[in-house]
């Protein structure tokens, strides 16, 4: 099947086509978070690791109650993560030693700016609002758990035991009470103050203010400023980041858009595969074709010189017979001459 | 052939891939993180330096080496320490190799080194067979190894006071200055300072480094009289620069203070200030301090030497007020009372207060009359007769204005109402600052500690309730709780930094809870 | 491998049971799954490793073990090839059946398997790998499965609906070289967004070349071997010679042995340029070490001693150790060298239901190659379709 040029330039169009969709609909560019975000402030420095934030959590949530009950100190024996049932939790990042009291902060999901797991999602089951809350459609999602594999947090938890509707399950940064202008429920219930919901950009002013009037205490340093491009929780204390189970000197740049400069070869590969590929199937039959056509010349020239060489032969032969029949015609002749002369010598000889 | 080629190209490219690229992926240097140093360690740095300038490792080609003085001393396994060492006219030891005294410039003290180390290495191989290192990358570029960690010496006034009697209280064995005219070191009465104050880190051309003249009066001194069947101090590395045989040296509980001829209370004032002069305590001071270089830094000269008012040039950029007032600095007045008041039982309220000084605790120190400019500056006994500052009244008689115990209900819901013992906490406080007199400075007053929890508000009026100023929803703009936030944090976070109880239930038990249908 | 079973011959054989044993449990298991205990029951998945042998072998290995599929085909009909003509239908059958099992064990693994489609019809992610990765998947399952319609449309005789498909075929193959580039570097791709999570030595920026090219490298293993099997216990449906065999197995030695020198080449510019070599002196270290040398090193070795003397036993354990790597590769990925920085107790291990799932479905493959290949023209040729595509 050879391709002829009006084929080529067709699919050449195609692809073309196809690569320009499939960039308009990639979403190749850099998400910065909606202004008027809310988030939270959490300040390790004041948390003393009561565990009402788990408690309210669940309230709100309406899941079961701890598994350990508050003030019992041997749930910090062990590093907890987020599950199913827990949407947050508390851990002890360093015991209490001498004069300095224990360290403890909150873990649940940071409501990224640029999230991962929006990212991710092939069925964009994953919404970052303009309020700041990363919302979840369960009703939109497979149940691939790419989204869980890919949180850099390690957030998000999945309902494995759920036969037919498992979801993902994570902090939803009680998106329903801010709508309602309340705070989320572990703000609320915050004894300490550790938690504080507001509007992102009135945080960050916050917990710089808190920085500059308490300088020893804490790092300069919010993180979530900034780290991965930026979370909706910021985090600020007295104790390494990196101390604290956080990513300490996480780069600026929003994971998600390793992905995307991965993307943008696609539609490259779409549109310089086909030419290039139909090229090589060219390529590849025009030298059948030569060689095929070079055969044939060299079968031909080696008839003409089979050809040749039999009608030179034939040639030769004829001229050989010629020669050789006028050779015995003189021979004869000759033979004949001297018998007559022969013939006459006897005959004079008689008279 | 092609395929030859083919084959050979195929097999090559990865190995010379990896050849090219491990050379050009050289883990520098840099990027190693530096191994601490053990305490018998020494460090042999070849060191360029120019007259006052840092010394430049830049040009140095190989790195550091790490010398391990106990082993070479087992190596050699003689106790003379003379045929490393040199002894000076004096009969003190120099420290460092007796080859290289004298030995000027970079190049020639390069090759000293390596003479000396890599041929007795060299002997030690064909004597005893050891194996000793003499190629370079041997010595340089070592690991430091292993070794109990090494720390700094901290001379404290016990340790002082335990060399003055061995001395027979003679300064002159240890304390010494340059003098310019005689060109030698003589001891000028009153002038003594520590070592640090003139000795520096580096070996200068006018005078050597901290570690070489410690070493040389120290240690020179320890072996002397360990010749001379005295007791004395440790001779080896370890002895000195490891916590753990710090700890072993006896102390002094209460050593007396040194004298140098110092006033034994000081009014510190300038010329032209609008500010009352403080009355200074120097010799009460003096007791608290574990040695004189926690206030006298950098000389024994008072602030105003090298701090001045107004030109921040000197003084390492700190100007004559920063000296006394900065609150994160360890060695300025004001720092070293807000440590203080962030320990023990006061880190109850003052871990959280922000860390300038209130503005009425000023007059406790600022007692003294503003000076007239033109009069002298007050000898250390003019002012005896001053009383230096009120203690507190009695606490019974201020007794009645204060509530005995107060019922938080406002917030009740969940838990029943917590019930506050206000009296009893204020006599503990009471009590706290009654048992330190720096405390008693500062809190002379009784509305003094009332602050630490009825905060932002004058002294003295009668406080107003929490609720006063902290609402339900609290004000982020201000940074101000709400009041749920405002008690607990303010109990809590006191609890937290005394390691008192924290429990929910300890301070309010939890409501009945409604029997469901 | 004893005599498997023809149409007309015994039931019973020994493989046959055992494979039916193993088919049935498997068939018990799938039950639980679905029906029963869903994940929980089943795996030992948590929520720090939402991904496990599911994913890191029947879908990650097995798309890149498919993978020879476009690699002969391409080579073939695009580069010229055709004395590799012999290969092509096997290994076509290989990636579609590869391919449809993939999409089997990928069901197993979904939480909601029944919304599979749902990135087509309901919304689209076009921002996510993963959504690369599946469309791709899908359109070259069904590109796969034309390319491999003319067996079965020559089987059943149906001439026209033969002759339209065999002039697809070189369109065909453009498309499916094009589809794998995507989603073969996809795969890798998935992992980019983890660089916290991946070990440094496994992680770089140019993780879906290194799958490419893996893939490629696989994918001519899993053709030397799988021909190598077929020829011996299907000799009764092979049609070319012995002699001719060897030859074609030498040719695709020369071919795997410059990609493994390429792939090697290429991991190693990614660890220079990172500047990761300390990460070598480390337990992790030697572990990339073995997976280096032991199975692409060596094998690229191998393949070349093979192709120069000719010795098919030194290129089909060569064959052996690739496909090995791919899959050491992948599960490394995946599995082993994610979240590399947790404690023992938080890492994942496979239930013995995920591997038993898992070697029924490459039982199931088998059995359904086997009954192919005895029935259709994939190793020999149709006689009424001699020499055409």
């Amino acid at each position: 099947m050879t391709i002829s040029r009006r084929g080529f330039l067709g699919g050449l169009a195609a692809g073309t086509l196809a690569a320009g969709t499939a960039a308009a609909s990639a979403g190749v560019k850099k998400l910065p978070g909606w202004p008027d975000s809310y988030g939270l402030l959490h300040d390790t420095n004041l948390c003393v690791g009561c565990r009402r934030c788990e408690e309210a959590c669940k309230r709100v949530n309406g899941l079961p109650e701890p598994a350990v009950p508050l003030g019992d100190e041997s749930v910090f024996d062990k590093m907890r993560r987020t599950s199913k049932d827990d949407y947050t939790v508390v851990n002890r990042y360093r015991r209490a030693d001498g004069g300095r009291p224990a360290v403890y902060r909150k873990h649940q999901c940071m409501h990224c700016q640029d999230p991962c797991c929006a990212s991710v999602c092939f069925v964009q089951a994953f919404e970052k609002t303009p309020q700041g809350p990363v919302l979840y459609h369960p009703e939109r999602c497979v149940g691939c758990r790419y989204c869980v594999m890919a949180c850099p947090y390690y957030a998000l938890a999945y309902e494995y035991e759920q036969v037919w509707t498992p979801r993902v399950v994570r902090c939803t940064m009680c998106y329903p009470r801010i709508k309602k202008g309340q705070q989320p429920g572990c703000a609320e219930a915050c004894p300490m103050g550790a938690i504080t919901f507001g509007r992102r950009s009135d945080l960050l002013k916050l917990a710089r203010q808190r920085i500059r009037k308490q300088p020893d205490r804490y790092i300069d340093h919010i993180y979530g400023e900034h780290e991965f491009g930026g979370t909706s929780w910021l985090t600020i204390g007295g104790t390494p980041f990196g101390e604290l189970g956080l990513h300490e000197g996480a780069v600026p740049t929003p994971l998600p858009e390793i992905g995307s400069s991965y993307l943008s070869v696609v539609p490259l590969v779409i549109t310089i595969y086909p030419g290039l590929l139909a090229g090589f199937y060219a390529f590849s039959r025009r030298r059948e074709q030569l060689s095929r056509k070079e055969t044939r010349e060299a079968v031909a020239a080696a008839l003409e010189r089979a050809r040749q060489e039999a009608e030179n032969k034939l040639q030769a032969a004829a001229e050989k017979a010629k020669k050789e029949k006028e050779k015995a015609v003189a021979q004869a002749v000759k033979k004949a001459v001297e018998e007559a002369k022969k013939q006459a010598g006897q005959t004079g000889q008689e008279a | 052939m092609k395929s030859r080629g083919a084959t050979i190209a195929c097999l090559l490219s990865p190995g010379l891939a990896l050849a090219l690229l491990a050379g050009c992926g050289q883990p520098s240097h840099g990027r190693q993180q530096p191994a601490a140093v053990p305490a018998a360690t020494i460090t042999l740095r070849l060191a360029d330096e120019p007259a006052g300038a840092q010394p430049t490792y830049r040009q140095l080609e190989r790195p550091a080496v790490f010398f391990a003085h106990p082993a070479h001393l087992q190596a050699l396994g003689d106790k003379d320490c003379r045929r490393c060492h040199a002894v000076d006219d004096q009969g003190r030891f120099l420290p460092g190799l007796k080859q290289l005294v004298g030995v000027k410039g970079r190049r020639a003290r390069e090759q000293a080194y390596h003479r000396v180390c890599i041929d007795c290495h060299r002997q030690q191989a064909r004597q005893k067979g050891k194996a000793a290192p003499v190629l370079c990358g041997q010595c340089h570029g070592a690991p430091p190894g292993r070794g109990p960690a090494w720390s700094a010496i901290r001379f404290d006034l016990s340790l002082h006071q335990r060399h003055l009697l061995a001395m027979d209280g003679k300064c002159e064995r240890c304390h010494h200055v340059y003098d310019e005219k005689l060109k030698k070191l003589v001891w000028k009465k009153n002038t003594e300072s520590a070592c640090r104050d003139c000795h520096g880190r580096y070996r200068r051309p006018e005078k050597t480094s901290l570690a070489d003249a410690s070493h040389a009066a120290c240690v020179g001194c320890h072996l002397r009289r360990l010749a001379g069947k005295r007791s004395a101090g440790p001779v080896d590395c370890l002895g000195c620069h490891t916590a753990g045989r710090r700890a072993g040296i006896k102390r002094l509980e209460k050593p007396p203070p040194l004298e140098r001829g110092q006033a034994e209370r000081m009014l510190i004032c300038q010329e032209g200030a609008k500010t009352g002069a403080v009355f200074f305590e120097h010799r009460n001071h003096e007791t608290r301090v574990a040695a004189c270089h926690q206030c006298h830094h950098r000389t024994m000269n008072k602030c105003s030497t090298c701090h001045r008012r107004s030109e921040a040039d000197q003084g390492g950029g700190v100007t004559l007020e920063r000296a006394y007032h900065d609150s994160r600095s360890a060695v300025s007045c004001v720092g070293c009372h807000r440590r203080q008041a962030e320990e023990g039982d006061c880190r109850g309220c003052h871990f959280r207060l922000v860390q300038l000084p209130a503005q009425h605790s000023c007059p406790q120190c600022h007692q003294a009359p503003i000076q007239p400019p033109s009069r002298p500056q007050l000898a250390g006994t003019d002012y005896v007769g001053v009383a230096v500052r009120p203690l507190l009244g009695p606490l019974s008689e201020d007794r009645q204005q204060l509530p005995e115990r107060i019922e938080i209900k406002v917030l009740a819901a969940a838990y029943r109402p917590a019930v506050f013992p206000h009296l009893k906490i204020v006599k503990r406080l009471d009590e706290v600052v009654r048992r330190s007199s720096l405390a008693s400075v500062f809190h002379g007053r009784v509305e003094t500690l009332c602050s630490g929890c009825h905060h932002h508000q004058p002294l003295g009026a009668r406080p107003a309730p929490c609720r006063s100023c902290h609402d339900n929803r609290g004000s982020r703009q201000q940074d101000r709780p709400s009041l749920y936030t405002a008690y607990h944090r303010q109990c809590v976070g006191c609890h937290q930094q005394l390691r008192l109880k924290q429990g929910c239930n300890d301070c309010h038990r939890p409501a009945a809870k409604e029997v469901s249908p | 491998m004893s005599q498997p079973a023809t149409a007309t011959g015994k039931l019973l054989t020994p493989f046959n049971l055992i494979t039916a044993a193993i088919l049935a449990v498997g068939g018990v298991i799938t039950v639980l799954r679905f029906f029963v205990s869903g994940l929980a029951g089943t795996t030992n998945l948590t929520d720090t490793y939402p991904w496990g042998l599911w994913i890191g072998f029947d879908v990650m290995s097995g798309v890149a073990l498919a993978a020879g599929g476009f690699v002969i085909s391409s080579a073939v009909y695009l580069f010229g090839m055709k004395e590799y003509k012999p290969l092509v239908r096997p290994a076509i059958l290989t990636g579609f059946l590869g391919y449809s099992l993939v999409v089997v064990g990928l069901l197993y693994d979904l939480g909601r398997w029944y919304r599979l489609p749902y990135p087509f019809v309901v919304k689209p992610g076009p921002t996510s790998m993963l959504f690369e990765v599946g469309l791709c998947v899908a359109l070259y399952l069904t590109t796969l499965a034309i390319e491999f319609s003319p067996a079965a449309l020559e089987w059943l005789g149906w001439k026209r609906l033969r002759q339209l498909v065999g002039s697809l075929t070189i369109a065909l193959t453009i498309l499916g070289l094009i589809l794998s580039t995507m989603h073969q570097s996809s795969l890798g791709a998935l992992f980019l967004i983890t660089p916290t999570k991946l070990h440094p030595l496994w992680y770089s920026s140019h993780l879906p070349v290194h799958f490419f090219i893996s893939a490629v490298a696989g994918g001519l293993g899993m053709i030397i071997i799988e021909s190598a099997l077929s020829h011996r216990v299907f000799h009764d449906q092979v049609e070319i010679s012995g002699e001719r065999f060897s030859q074609l197995t030498v040719g695709l030695a020369k071919a795997a042995a410059v990609t493994l020198a390429v792939y090697l080449a290429v991991k190693v510019i990614g660890i220079a340029m990172d500047d990761k070599w300390h990460w070598l002196a480390s337990g992790y270290g030697g572990w990339y070490l073995v997976e280096m040398l032991g199975f692409v090193a060596l094998p690229c070795f191998l393949f070349v001693i093979g192709y120069r003397e000719r010795r098919l036993g030194a290129i089909r354990v060569a064959a052996v150790l690739t496909v090995l790597g791919i899959v050491l590769n992948r599960l490394n990925v995946a599995i082993f060298a994610f979240n590399w920085q947790l404690p023992a107790a938080e890492r994942y291990f496979p239930s013995w239901m995920e591997l038993w799932v898992t070697v029924s479905i490459v039982t199931a493959g088998v059995w359904i190659f086997r009954f192919i290949v005895k029935r259709m023209p994939i190793l020999h040729e149709h006689p009424e379709w001699r020499g055409q595509h």
